[in-house]
């Protein structure tokens, strides 16, 4: 049962990166191929304001989102002055580079990480891992519902004319360098909802956790369920957790499988699985 | 002694220039990032252990490598990239990162996670001017570097092929109009920047004398710096930022009083750049 | 009639190329002006030194008496000066009335209270009222990309006016479209002028203009060397050698 338990936390909290960095890639259509890096500066802001100043998961998460926030506006300063492929460059870049600053400076741990994190608890009462999964589902909901809220409102409507063409979107209005911070602002606040989650869970984390390898997995949890879309982030979501778990019989094999994975999604159903242009989604609804 | 640290320097910048050139060829004509290319540059070392098996020589080891990375970056380019082409830009990105990884895993399974030394043992003699020592080995990799060059030079200057690569990187369109035919050019690019990579790859397994499936992160990374500062899309930047990061690397590494990771420095160029001048330095 | 618009000797240099070499013009309110001058002459430039996506080198643009020549195009279109593009440019994964809704919450982006809010069925009707008046309405729901480029031209008209604007910049409205296309656009642009819109047109041939615009002005090689009613300007000298080499002026 705990197993499940797991399994479904691990769901929860990468569905909300996937929503998370749809935001950033799927409404705004701006590359960010660095996105564990927000991951990580939520995870590591939870842990260490909760084993440094004592206090508990209730408190260091709000602070752990409002810090990636705030660091998400400053990181997403350079998509303002390159495009594109630059962008993709810039954003591996900020990877390592938030990767290294984990890793080699003293105050984040170092190579030994920061453990000893608190679980959540309340009251003196600390959480069964039903609890926590029920937690995580609940702030699983409410990022959704941001994401949808984000889709369908003005903002969404901005971000979508900024990612279509940038031109155009300014002569109608849309201050394009507000909406892309805007983008990398809400999508680094609900990573960082995510990575606050992962480190009092796990109690435990290191910069290893946070490196280049898992910017493309979660990149590629969109684009496979079907990118700028909620049922798609949260499609790609479930396949790409349970996957490596699936294949643990294949064990050697797996990283070629999830390889060769990515280069047949990306040849031959490059819109998702249910994104709104595949063809797998419009059968389902009946149109195709 | 700064002698020293200069050949050194141009002997990793010749290797830099070599994989950094296949990039830029692909991005020149394409606009794709082709990060898998370092995988292709650790398939010219890993052919060089097959064709050992074949016939134990190091010329034909050179042609057999150069060979095969040619036709897997004319099979890349044809069945993954050219299908692609008008999906956005994340569709051939991500294409690319996964063929990179599938390939170091084919690496790995093949054979074996541990370090290969190279099939046969080269003594390098080192030779001395006045009171100036050369490795042979340097001298060898920068002199093999130049040719190549020149050949890439001749090519793409002196060529109606070359020619129509450089048009069909200016402006795609304009260039079909005028009948050049994209699809061969394209592909053309592909094949040289790959036996380029390959032939690069091969000369990483003699001077280090180790061939692993993990062999191309770095130079993967270090190329896509060294086309960042030279220019995207850049034949001369790329030379320029090639020969200048490894110069810069071995000067650094020998003068400076304190220990920096040497690998870092591209990193830093590369940021340096894409804050102030994300063009490159020949780039539009 | 008042001045609504004012360009004062504006300068633009690309590099080593000077794209405008001191170009000045005024526009009255209602008016149709007609821009012409063979390619290359600076007339999209000139359009975007207006929509603030090039601020000029030199000199002004005054709009209603305020400057406006060094801010940005979000903020032009927010004080009324709407522009379609000679390359159309429609948001194309966007439906048509979403392309239009777009422009139409302009006055939400500003600030951060209102981002957050759906277009209401005030705005989704404005949108329609838009697309009827362009003629697009029986498609609201269809993707931009799938149409062809006499409506996306009409859709372009309809998200410039989105804008509520009081000046409309027409860049080429004309171009790839043929002859029974031709017509429709022009009675939009009647349509635009009885709305009380005042409106510059840049078009490389006069003939198009000729029974739309009371005024022409004719640039050449980023200078003005021109301006009349299109009878006048069409039998100038000066315009015709300019031309010489490019399709026939009329």
């Amino acid at each position: 049962m705990n197993y499940y338990l797991t399994i479904l936390i691990y769901i929860g909290i990468n569905s909300i990166l996937a929503l998370s960095l749809n935001i950033i890639v799927g409404y705004a259509g701006q590359i960010s191929l660095g996105h564990a890096a927000f991951y990580g500066i939520g995870a590591y802001s939870s842990a260490l304001i909760a084993t440094k100043l004592g206090v508990s998961f209730w408190v260091s998460l709000p602070l752990a989102i409002i810090i990636t926030a705030v660091v998400g506006a400053i990181l997403g300063l350079p998509s303002l002055r390159v495009s594109e492929d630059f962008l993709a460059i810039t954003t591996i870049g900020i990877n390592f580079v938030v990767q290294a600053v984990f890793k080699y400076v003293k105050f984040f741990g170092g190579a030994l990480g920061v453990s000893g994190i608190p679980f959540p608890s309340i009251g003196g009462h600390r959480f069964s891992l039903a609890a926590f999964a029920l937690m995580t589902a609940i702030f699983t909901v409410i990022s959704a519902v941001v994401a949808h809220l984000i889709n369908t409102s003005w903002i969404g409507l901005g971000l979508k004319a900024v990612r279509e063409d940038e031109l155009a979107a300014s002569s109608s209005g849309v201050n394009v360098y507000k909406f892309k911070v805007l983008a990398f602002v809400l999508g680094s606040a609900l990573a960082g909802l995510a990575g606050s989650l992962y480190a009092h869970f796990m109690m435990f984390i290191t910069a290893d956790d946070f490196g280049f390898p898992l910017s493309i997995a979660i990149l590629s949890m969109i684009v496979i369920g079907g990118i700028g879309t909620v049922r798609g982030a949260f499609l790609g979501a479930l396949l790409l957790t349970i996957m490596p778990e699936l294949f643990r019989p294949l064990s050697d094999y797996r990283m070629l499988v999830y390889a060769i994975l990515l280069i047949l999604f990306m040849r031959f159903l490059p819109e998702g699985l249910i994104g709104d242009e595949s063809i797998v989604w419009k059968k389902i609804r009946g149109k195709a | 002694m700064v002698l020293q640290q200069i050949i050194n320097g141009l002997a990793s910048g010749g290797i830099y220039t070599l994989v950094a050139l296949g990039l830029t060829l692909v991005y020149g004509v394409l606009k794709i990032l082709h990060i898998a290319h370092a995988g292709i540059y650790a398939l010219g070392a890993y052919m060089a252990l097959v064709a050992y098996k074949i016939y134990p020589n190091i010329y034909f080891a050179f042609l057999f490598a150069m060979a095969t990375t040619a036709v897997a970056g004319y099979l890349v380019q044809k069945y993954l990239y050219w299908p692609i082409i008008d999906q956005p830009r994340i569709v051939p990105l991500i294409a690319s990162i996964g063929l990179f990884l599938a390939l170091e895993e084919l690496y790995r399974l093949i054979w074996g996670p541990y370090v290969i030394p190279f099939p046969q043992k080269f003594h390098w003699k080192t030779y001395t001017l006045g009171n100036i020592r050369l490795p042979g080995a340097d001298l060898f990799v920068f002199a093999l570097s130049i040719v190549f060059l020149a050949i890439l030079y001749w090519i793409v200057n002196k060529t109606k092929v070359g020619l129509a690569m450089r048009a069909v990187a200016d402006d795609k369109e304009v260039s079909e109009a005028s009948g050049i035919n994209s699809k061969w050019t394209i592909a053309l690019s592909f094949i040289i920047g790959s036996a380029l990579a390959g032939a690069a790859g091969l000369m990483v397994g003699v001077y280090y004398n180790s061939i692993y499936p993990t062999m191309g992160d770095v130079p993967a990374y270090k190329s896509l710096a060294v086309i960042v500062v030279g220019g995207m899309g850049s034949i001369e930047g790329t030379v320029v930022a090639g020969f200048g990061l490894g110069l810069l690397e071995a000067l650094l590494l020998g003068f400076l009083p304190f220990a920096f990771p040497r690998d870092a420095l591209a990193f830093i160029a590369m940021i340096i750049f894409l804050l102030i001048k994300p063009e490159g330095l020949f780039g539009e | 009639m008042s001045t609504i618009l004012e360009v004062r000797n504006v300068k633009k240099r690309f590099g080593g190329i000077e794209a405008l070499k001191g170009v000045s013009l005024t526009l009255s309110r209602g008016e149709i002006l007609g821009l012409i001058g063979p390619n290359g002459a600076g007339k999209t430039t000139l359009f975007n030194c207006i929509a603030g996506v090039y601020h000029p080198d030199e000199g002004e643009i005054i709009f209603k008496n305020q400057r406006i020549d060094k801010l940005p195009p979000h903020r032009v279109a927010k004080l009324g000066i709407a522009r379609t593009f000679q390359i159309v440019r429609p948001f194309k994964t966007l439906s048509i009335i979403d392309n239009v809704l777009v422009a139409l919450g302009l006055t939400n982006y500003i600030g951060y209270r209102n981002l957050f809010k759906k277009p209401g069925a005030k705005d989704f009707e404005k949108a329609l009222d838009l697309l009827k008046a362009v003629g697009l309405d029986s498609k609201k729901d269809e993707i931009s990309q799938n149409l062809s480029l006499g409506e996306l031209r009409r859709l372009e008209v309809a998200r410039a006016l989105a804008v509520n604007p009081e000046i409309i910049l027409l860049d080429e409205p004309y171009a790839g479209l043929r002859r029974h296309e031709e017509g429709r656009i022009s009675e939009m642009i009647k349509e635009l002028h009885r709305r009380g819109l005042s409106i510059i047109i840049v078009e490389h041939r006069v003939r198009l203009l000729m029974e739309l615009v009371e005024r022409v002005v004719v640039l050449d090689m980023g200078e003005l060397i021109a301006e009349g009613s299109p009878d006048e300007v069409k039998s100038n000298p000066r315009v015709i050698k300019a031309y010489l080499g490019e399709e026939e002026v009329a």
